[in-house]
């Protein structure tokens, strides 16, 4: 009877351990088409969200994304999320954009400094004292983030990690690094709204919008993939002796790709962007008649910047687009939105019918 | 002495053709003066408007900072002294900061003017405690040392400034702070040459306290030289070349401080005559030389003009130094 006991509490012992051996198990793995710098695994009680680093691919760090009730299933040794998070700081306006797409923006307790936001209900939210607003990582202190309540901080990675991680996670704040800037395809960055989706526990919502985003932007590329007829274009503008282009495999050069336009510097190699001097630049430009992201809110305003930018052929021309007049609106949503991006860059360069631009503004004389 | 003066303006001619006609990426020597047919109105806009103006700047840039770094090694009787390293610069980069940040509505001509005068009235007041300092710290180094305290002050104060500033004056001071030869246009270069020629001409009026300071100050006040008068005259030229350099071109360190030892080793005097003669020629070709290498380069890199000056300089500045430690 007793060895027969014995059996039974081993049974029953070996039976406990194991559900969490199911639970390992990856039951989904959440589609991550454009995004390389992240990844999404769906278990039965929790979801692994692994962030990668760009320069290897390799895994740069995994957290647990567990439910209050499901905390007992979620594997020893990873960071623990508590999902929905409720008290959340985020550190670049792209972040705000992507939460605002998916309406969670009340989760935010912290964010960047305020003159980098557009976004009225998180400014409302610094002045009336809600949110707290921090000018870099640096400037963090953990006292504000502990009378904050503040459990996850949201940054842009850089691979460095965070300032004082170790430290604040003892104080069980968890530090993410988001390399969404890092993402070449206009739709990666976007699709990194599924993270922020499954940390505020708007999973749905993130998946259906990124869904419309990307059926959006195909469409457009679709359309105007065969056009004949593609206007030269020129990005950038001049920092001390050099001006930085996209390079043609960079985020941009893709965008203009897709939205129809020849762009100038298409066959420059890399994903990043290219050096060229103001004379360069300017022999480059001769028969170029737009030019975009010129980083001035008018004419006259660039001609402040550099008198010799009066000589382009798309100055000349008055066809000079930028998105300065509302810069912190473009950064803020045009990662959660590439299609409207394309759409602006499509009309611009007269393949798309319509005048009405999203983010962009032909510079007044 | 002429013949050395000759050889090196003789020197500095081939260098100002040799800039002028370098090829460009794939243009042929000298395609701006001889261009192809079809081409004559895009190369005469890329001589007029790039090549000749971004010339005339380095030669006045080089010159000007120069003859203030033997001014200032005169007058502080330091061979180690230069308008960058002895928070010169560091003045007219605050004063052009507060400049852009509280005028962000002016523009041409009168903000031009603004920052050249704020340039040079920056570079006065650091002067001004710089030259207090120097009655106090006996010690060459530490007079140094007092320098590079004055830029870290500054830099600390910019920064301060700029987090608070509004993104346009932010911008704005950015683009300026990177410092650039291709900032200057054609319609800028009366005021920069004028202001720069009559500063430079003005030096030579410095001759004589310039000699007696050579011998101490206490030998030029026994030669009839009024000190204090003299002090103000020079650090009066000073602060205006070195705060018109500053506002147009940006902060450019180390050639005031290695110029003026070049000359030296080349001409083997004292006399500031000859020497001031030397140092516009060499300071002038240096800066030359200096953007005829980034010319050349630009195929593999594009690099700044303050980088460049950096690169060569803070070596020959270190050697300065050990070789003083040395004889001391």
């Amino acid at each position: 009877m007793r060895i027969l006991g014995v059996i039974m509490l081993c049974f029953f012992l070996v039976k406990c351990a194991q559900p969490s051996e199911k639970s390992n198990q990856v039951d989904t793995t959440v589609e991550v088409r454009y995004a390389k710098h992240f990844k999404l695994a769906q278990h039965e009680h929790y979801t692994v969200l692994s962030i990668l680093q760009p320069e290897t691919g390799k895994v740069e760090r995994e957290f647990a994304l567990v439910k209050k009730a499901d905390k007992s299933f979620a594997p020893a040794g990873m960071d623990q999320i508590e999902v929905p998070v409720k008290r959340m700081a985020v550190l670049s306006t792209t972040h705000i954009g992507m939460l605002d797409a998916i309406d969670a923006l009340s989760c935010v307790k912290g964010a960047t400094d305020k003159n980098f936001i557009a976004n009225k209900q998180v400014l409302k939210g610094i002045n009336d004292g809600d949110i707290v607003g921090f000018s870099d990582e640096t400037a963090i202190t953990p006292e504000q983030l502990l009378g904050n309540e503040i459990s996850v901080v949201v940054y842009s990675g850089f691979g460095k990690g965070f300032p004082n991680e170790d430290k604040l996670k003892q104080l069980n704040v968890l530090t993410l690094a988001d390399y969404d800037w890092r993402e070449e395809h206009p739709l990666g960055k976007a699709e990194w709204i599924k993270v922020f989706g499954f940390l505020t526990g708007k999973e749905q919502q993130a998946m259906a919008y990124f869904a419309t985003v990307e059926k959006t932007y195909n469409e457009t590329k679709k359309k105007l993939q065969n056009v004949k007829q593609r206007p030269k274009i020129l990005v950038g503008s001049l920092i001390g002796e050099s001006w930085f282009a996209p390079a043609g495999e960079s985020y941009m050069a893709q965008l203009l790709r897709d939205a129809g336009a020849d762009y100038l510097y298409k066959d420059m190699k890399g994903t990043g962007s290219c050096e060229r001097t103001l004379e360069q630049v300017f022999k480059d430009q001769e028969a170029t008649k737009l030019w975009i992201n010129a980083g001035a809110t008018s004419l006259p305003d660039l001609l402040k910047q550099q008198q010799k930018y009066g000589l382009f052929t798309s100055f000349k021309e008055g066809k000079v687009y930028c998105y300065t007049h509302n810069s912190n609106y473009f950064w803020e949503m045009s990662a959660a939105n590439p299609h409207w991006v394309l759409n602006d860059l499509a009309i611009i360069c007269g393949q798309q019918k319509g005048s009405k631009l999203h983010f962009y503004k032909q510079l007044e004389r | 002495m002429k013949g050395l003066h000759v050889f090196l303006l003789f020197f500095l001619v081939a260098l100002i053709v040799l800039t002028l006609g370098f090829p460009h990426q794939e243009e042929q020597w000298f395609e701006s003066f001889f261009p192809a047919v079809g081409k004559e109105k895009f190369q005469y806009i890329l001589l007029t408007e790039f090549r000749i103006p971004r010339l005339v700047i380095a030669l006045v840039a080089g010159a000007s900072l120069s003859v203030c770094g033997l001014l200032l090694q005169t007058l502080l009787n330091n061979p180690l002294a230069g308008p960058s390293i002895l928070g010169l610069t560091s003045g007219a980069h605050l004063f052009v900061a507060l400049t852009i940040l509280a005028a962000g509505y002016l523009s041409g001509t009168v903000l031009d003017l603004s920052i050249t005068v704020a340039s040079a009235a920056g570079s006065l007041l650091f002067g001004l405690i710089i030259l207090l300092m120097a009655s106090r710290v006996k010690s060459q180094v530490s007079l140094l040392l007092v320098g590079m305290m004055l830029g870290t002050f500054v830099s600390a104060v910019t920064g301060i400034l700029l987090s608070k500033s509004d993104p346009n004056a932010l911008k704005a001071f950015t683009l300026w702070s990177f410092g650039s030869l291709q900032q200057v246009n054609l319609s800028q270069l009366p005021i920069v040459l004028t202001i720069s020629l009559l500063g430079i001409a003005a030096t030579f009026f410095l001759v004589k306290p310039l000699n007696g300071l050579v011998l101490g100050e206490r030998q030029a006040t026994v030669l009839g030289i009024h000190l204090r008068r003299s002090q103000w005259q020079i650090l009066t030229v000073v602060s205006v070349l070195t705060g018109l350099v500053t506002a147009f071109c940006g902060p450019i360190a180390f050639v005031g401080l290695i110029v003026p030892n070049i000359v030296k080793i080349f001409y083997k005097t004292a006399n500031h005559r000859v020497l001031l003669v030397g140092t516009i020629i060499i300071g002038a070709g240096f800066m030359l030389l200096c953007d005829l290498l980034i010319v050349v380069l630009e195929p593999y890199i594009v690099l700044p003009i303050n980088s460049l000056t950096s690169l060569i300089g803070a070596p020959v500045a270190v050697a300065l130094l050990l070789k003083k430690m040395r004889h001391a």
